[in-house]
């Protein structure tokens, strides 16, 4: 999936979702390690702090759990092809993917020259297996869903360069949907998370969860071999003070993803540098469409008329995102066609026609992401305006992601961007995973199944239109806006990328270089 | 005294029932944790499988772990398992529980070695020091700063000196005290330096307050008239005659203390990301780690109880009116 890796307990960690996003806008880099700002240098070791991992710690190519992971496996492993800054999927071991006209048969072929860290060159059947690995039956993981209707027993390969996939229904989007960075990189046939071995441009080189783990440059990466000599991933860090403090102190040099009211402070100038990421990330409100008071559309419209969305930002996330207009995937469709604005008196009229008047409900949140719990009070507080009382009740990241997860009537998540139709995969459909306003409308379904069979880019570009008509108008998300990630890096750290949904950009240590 | 006598005198005796009653609290310690991470919501499983979690894969890791098995059989085996000296494997990433827990033990004692070798003695001479200017500007000036540190929680001492000599005004320290994993801190001793000063600071004012009450009664005590008058030179006074009369209250303050810091570093260890048991302890804990909680919880246990044994009997041996004999028995 272009999924959501969950956080660990601590505080400031954000969790990962993935996949593409087009027409991406330039807003990241600001101030910090511009490429080119000098000559890169070779060597050195980049000390990386990232909160929320511990013992559940992986290397495990397609099934990550902590934010760590993600910077790990991103390291050590290349999926077929992958998003950049600015939104558009590139290829990365995969030279082609192309279709037949239904979509409903892919042939890959791999770019020549790629070894995996232990010199064995990639090869058809490496893709076929990682494939197979994702979507086992008995025990699929993160990349399965997104993997949509990919026929698991239908590899054939052509030769030792090129895979030829069939699927159950058409699946035009198959070559966005590979471009999952974080949870479908190649693994060698036979692979062991214990022997974590990938094409990546880092290898392993120890690892201990929760502590912490250090990756090598692999000079015989296929493409541009790394400056940096080492990698260490530190994830031993009990809180954000406690990073923060290491940064201030020379023990690390980079703070990724930190807390943002640290970064805002730091945004003033000061011997520390930021970096902010593009604001991708998304932290909805979720409404269940199948229960009281939600299951009527206009309780649902009134909601999304009560917030005050440049407040939310202003407040929960010093002044780091972009007002969101409950349309996901921002760069997907026609967004701008879809605007947002407070209107109370509508709100109340709405409300009064669906004999929800002075209506009560409680909203369950949890630290899960940078600025969830603040956001929910200012919106109880902004719903007060309608005569909607909010009760805002916390629980733990535990209870939150536990039994209930899910099934909250009123609550909030968080997400990275996905292309619009993963994201539709992930959590909008009767048999998504992560369906958790419990959308199931046969109308939409069928919409989709008609856009996943439409090859044509523009033409599939107006069925998502269609759709997201649709989320603005009868959803279940009230998405206040769009975040950003911020890194804090020391002096001597250059050439970090912009990046489009991580932090650090994208975790691409290989463009990154000490002076 | 013959080593046959000091097995049936009424000491050992006592020390053979208080270690009963110790082996008692430690079984009910862990039988307390193993039903308090069942009321925590979630489980292992949980934890390693995070929001990839799905009913398939969770029932799946589930039986793995035997995380089906009712409580009293899980903690029967791990119970079995201890008898037989295994402490088994993470349940989160089923790396050996010795191969994670090793080096925290090491890792804590020597924290807790070094605060009480420089902490204890430091505070114990300036009680004396103290009890012998009372009532003299330095006692006073002594007792306001223990006064007000003995108000500050230890977290906030922790953050102070952090700012001070480590971040804000001077550069001198490792704000964080950092170790490549598995490492003894004895690596980079630098390290030390905050969290120990932190810990010194946090039980020297109970220390200093108790010697030097205790002190200053015995000073003012009869027979220590009667040993001026006789003109005992002062050194003579203060370590021969008072001292000994003020140690043994300050002996079970000094093994409170230690208890103290066996179990309550969990703070500083925090504070500065330590590698000490006290963060592996918050770690499983986060994880639903069930047999690393449960040896870390052995393990700070049986050191509480064994200090607090030690006290007793080190109080017993330097108190002549309780070496009679029938007294202890009492005890």
């Amino acid at each position: 999936m272009h999924g959501i890796t969950r956080r660990g307990v601590l505080a400031g960690a954000v969790a990962l979702g993935l996949g593409g996003a087009f027409g991406c806008t330039g807003r990241g880099g600001a101030a910090a390690g511009v490429p080119g700002s000098g000559r890169p240098t070779h060597g050195g070791n980049l000390r990386v702090a990232i909160l929320g991992g511990g013992s559940a710690d992986t290397l495990d190519a397609n099934s990550n759990v902590t934010q760590p992971d993600a910077a790990r496996v991103l390291s050590l492993y290349e999926p077929l092809r992958r998003v950049r800054h600015g939104g558009h999927v590139e290829n990365l071991l995969a030279e082609s993917m192309e279709s037949n006209a239904q979509g409903t048969l892919w042939t890959i072929r791999l770019r020549r020259g790629v070894t995996f860290h232990n010199g064995k060159p990639l090869r058809a059947e490496d893709v076929a297996y990682t494939f197979r690995r994702v979507t086992n039956p008995q025990a699929p993981l993160l990349g399965a869903p997104e993997l949509g209707p990919l026929d698991r027993d239908s590899f054939k390969i052509l030769d030792d360069l090129t895979l030829q996939v069939a699927m159950h229904a058409p699946f035009a989007i198959f070559d966005e949907a590979v471009a999952d960075n974080i949870n479908l990189g190649i693994v060698p046939l036979g692979y062991d998370p214990r022997m974590p071995i990938g094409t990546g441009p880092f290898k392993y080189e120890s690892f201990t969860p929760g502590e912490q783990s250090v990756f090598a440059r692999h000079d015989g990466y296929w493409g541009k071999v790394a400056h940096l000599d080492k990698v260490t991933i530190i994830d031993s860090f009990a809180s954000d003070t406690a990073a923060y403090n290491a940064l201030q102190g020379g023990q690390i040099d980079v703070f990724s993803a930190a807390p943002l009211t640290i970064a805002r402070v730091m945004r003033a100038g000061g011997p520390i540098k930021v970096h902010v990421s593009e604001a991708t990330q998304w932290t909805p409100f979720t409404m269940r469409v199948d229960q009281p008071p939600f299951d009527h559309p206009d309780v649902r419209k009134a909601f999304r008329l009560l917030v005050d969305r440049e407040q939310i930002i202003k407040i929960a996330l010093n002044g780091f995102g972009v007002p969101g207009n409950d349309v996901f995937s921002r760069f997907d469709g026609a967004p701008q066609e879809f605007v947002r604005t407070r209107d109370i008196e509508q709100a109340r009229w709405l409300l009064k026609r669906a004999g929800h008047e002075n209506l009560t409900v409680e909203l369950t949140t949890a630290d899960i992401a940078n600025g969830v719990i603040q956001s929910a009070q200012i919106f109880a507080r902004q719903a007060r305006d309608a005569g909607v009382t909010v009760r805002v009740r916390q629980v733990t990241p535990d209870v939150f992601f536990g039994e209930q997860f899910l099934s909250w009537p009123f609550a909030q998540d968080f997400w990275t961007l996905n292309p619009y139709l993963t994201q539709v995969a992930l959590s909008l459909l009767p048999n998504s995973p992560y369906n958790e306003t419990h959308w199931r409308d046969p109308a939409y379904a069928a919409l989709v199944n008609e856009a996943l069979a439409t090859l044509d880019p523009t033409k599939r570009a107006m069925r998502v239109r269609e759709l997201q008509t649709l989320d603005f108008e009868r959803g279940g998300y009230i998405i206040p806006s769009h975040n950003q990630i911020v890194d804090l890096l020391a002096q001597n750290v250059h050439g970090v990328s912009p990046g489009t949904f991580l932090a650090l950009g994208d975790y691409d240590f290989a463009n990154i270089w000490l002076s | 005294m013959r080593a046959s006598a000091l097995l049936h005198s009424p000491l050992a005796a006592l020390i053979g029932r208080r270690l009963a009653l110790g082996l008692l609290t430690i079984f009910l310690v862990t039988v307390l944790v193993f039903v308090a991470t069942e009321v925590l919501p979630g489980d292992a499983a949980r934890a390693v499988l995070g929001r990839g979690a799905n009913a398939t894969r969770l029932a799946a890791l589930r039986e793995e772990l035997h995380l089906n098995a009712p409580v009293t059989v899980r903690y029967a085996r791990w119970l079995e398992d201890l008898a037989t000296a295994r402490l088994g494997h993470s349940l989160v990433n089923g790396r050996p529980v010795s191969v994670l827990i090793g080096p925290r033990v090491v890792n804590s004692s020597i924290l807790l070695a070094v605060t009480g070798l420089i902490g204890i003695p430091l505070a114990i001479l300036a009680g004396i020091a103290a009890a012998l200017w009372h009532g003299r500007r330095a006692d006073r000036y002594l007792s306001i700063v223990t006064l007000a540190l003995a108000g500050l929680p230890e977290f906030v001492v922790g953050i102070g000196l952090i700012a001070v000599f480590a971040t804000l005004v001077f550069h001198w320290l490792p704000p964080v005290s950092m170790v490549a994993p598995g490492a003894s801190v004895l690596t980079k001793p630098e390290i030390l330096v905050l969290p120990v000063t932190t810990l010194v600071l946090v039980i020297f004012p109970y220390l200093f307050r108790m010697t030097r009450a205790t002190m200053i009664g015995v000073l003012q005590s009869e027979y220590m008239e009667m040993a001026v008058l006789k003109g005992l030179p002062r050194w003579r006074l203060v370590f021969v005659h008072a001292l000994p009369n003020a140690i043994p209250p300050t002996i079970q303050v000094v093994a409170l203390t230690f208890a103290y810091l066996a179990g309550g570093t969990v703070m500083i260890e925090y504070l500065f990301g330590y590698a000490g048991l006290g963060q592996g302890l918050m770690e499983a804990i986060k994880a639903r780690d069930i047999p690393i909680i449960q040896v870390i919880v052995l393990l700070l246990a049986t050191v509480y109880v064994l200090l607090n044994v030690a006290a007793d009997v080190v109080t017993i041996l330097t108190t002549p009116r309780l070496r009679g004999g029938r007294t202890w028995q009492a005890m």
